[in-house]
């Protein structure tokens, strides 16, 4: 029997991590907490797939966790129980929500980025990467036919930016790194309409 | 027992101001068994006690928690205790396995462990869920496609060889694609949709086009 910290990797399926992304979403709407985790090959095709139940903690939950709940409820139970699930370790975790970067960095051991939409103009050409905000924080070019993606990295992760979006980028040439988020809504979508019938 | 009746006939005597002498033995001598064998404790009825009693038996009751027939007065029923019971939010917190081999097993342990055991994503749920490409042609910003007609939508990064199935979203103007997973992972490539005005071939058309590797331009696949 496979548990907490004795994760099985399989890598015979194609491809080493280097070749994968991990994209991890946790949702808190109304009051419902929830997540999952996609593991990719560079054309967007699943490797792995693990989501956690849907976790509503009761009023009286709220009141005796106060303001430590969201956190516990996101880092200790969901990160910890999805990353731990995952046997398909990507190269590159990508995350949907700030709070989940720092987390995720400690936890996933290897690099993670927040990768989020922005209305900024396209820059000059695919690939280029300018500062954007504070210091952890940049704008990147990954295709030449969208708008530069904004991306943060832990300072950790600083040094190796660059590494980074060249990865990020050789995955853009086959699949839209964003994408796979969509996807992940989609496939909870479809477990809850097969849970109710 | 003679101090005892000396004491008697002294408080007669006080009673009845002397007018009244008691002469000889206060009881005859053969009352005197009868009277020896008399109780020499009276009942005496404590009303106050009682009542200390009961109040005492249902302060200790309820205060300790212990029954107040220790007092000899039962309270009845216990006592109702409101709340409910605040769990662990995951079975995992304490380190319970949260994979297990089979899919079979896997599957049972949901249900033992539910809630909030991290499931196993269902590949054929996947598949079933296209990926989509959006429309990037407000980004071509003037540049030339080798194509053939006027170009109506540009999606980009798109593996000809794996794509088994499209579809064009006409609501969204998305692309929805279903790619086969066998396969390395050649380059990818535009798919464009072009509306061509002359010739046979009028109307609607999708072109592949391949992008240069590294060089960022475009030339005509087919």
């Amino acid at each position: 029997m496979s548990g907490l910290g004795s994760k099985k990797t399989d890598r015979s399926s194609g491809g080493g991590r280097g070749d994968s992304l991990g994209y991890l979403w946790v949702d808190d709407a109304r009051d419902v907490f929830r997540g999952a985790a996609l593991v990719t090959d560079f054309r967007g095709i699943p490797k792995d797939f693990r989501y956690s139940d849907p976790i509503s903690p009761s009023r009286l939950e709220r009141v005796l966790y106060g303001g430590a709940l969201e956190v516990y409820l996101r880092e200790e139970i969901i990160l910890t129980n999805l990353l731990a699930a995952v046997e398909f370790p990507p190269g590159l975790w990508i995350c949907s929500a700030r709070e989940l970067l720092r987390p995720l960095r400690s936890l996933g051991g290897v690099p993670a980025v927040l990768l989020q939409e922005s209305s900024h103009d396209p820059l000059d050409f695919a690939g280029e990467v300018r500062p954007f905000g504070d210091e952890t924080t940049f704008l990147v070019q990954l295709s030449e036919l969208a708008a530069p993606l904004r991306l943060d990295v832990t300072r950790e992760d600083l040094p190796r930016v660059g590494d980074l979006v060249a990865l990020l980028g050789r995955a853009a040439e086959t699949m839209d790194v964003k994408e796979p988020f969509g996807r992940i809504v989609k496939a909870l979508q479809a477990i809850d309409e097969e849970a109710r019938g | 027992m003679g101090e005892t009746l000396d004491r008697v006939r002294e408080v007669l005597k006080r009673l009845f101001f002397g007018r009244a002498q008691v002469r000889g033995s206060f009881f005859p001598p053969e009352r005197r068994e009868f009277i020896h064998a008399m109780p020499r404790r009276a009942l005496v009825w404590h009303t106050l006690d009682r009542e200390v009693r009961v109040l005492g038996a249902r302060a200790y009751g309820k205060g300790s928690g212990r029954g107040g027939e220790v007092f000899g007065v039962p309270l009845g029923g216990s006592v109702p205790v409101h709340g409910e019971k605040v769990g662990p939010f995951s079975p995992s917190v304490v380190g319970v396995p949260l994979l297990v081999p089979s899919e079979g097993v896997r599957r049972a342990a949901w249900e033992t462990w539910n809630p909030w055991t991290v499931r196993r994503g269902s590949k054929t749920l996947l598949d079933r869920i296209p990926q989509r490409r959006r429309n990037g042609a407000r980004f071509l910003r003037g540049r030339k496609l080798p194509v053939d007609g006027a170009v109506l939508a540009i999606f980009e990064a798109v593996v000809q060889k794996s794509v088994q199935r499209s579809v064009l979203d006409k609501g969204s103007g998305e692309l929805l694609l279903w790619l086969r997973p066998e396969g390395g992972v050649p380059m990818g490539g535009l798919l464009v949709l072009v509306r061509r005005f002359q010739g046979s071939g009028q109307g609607l058309a999708w072109q592949w086009i391949k992008k240069d590797r590294g060089g960022g331009g475009f030339s005509a696949r087919s």
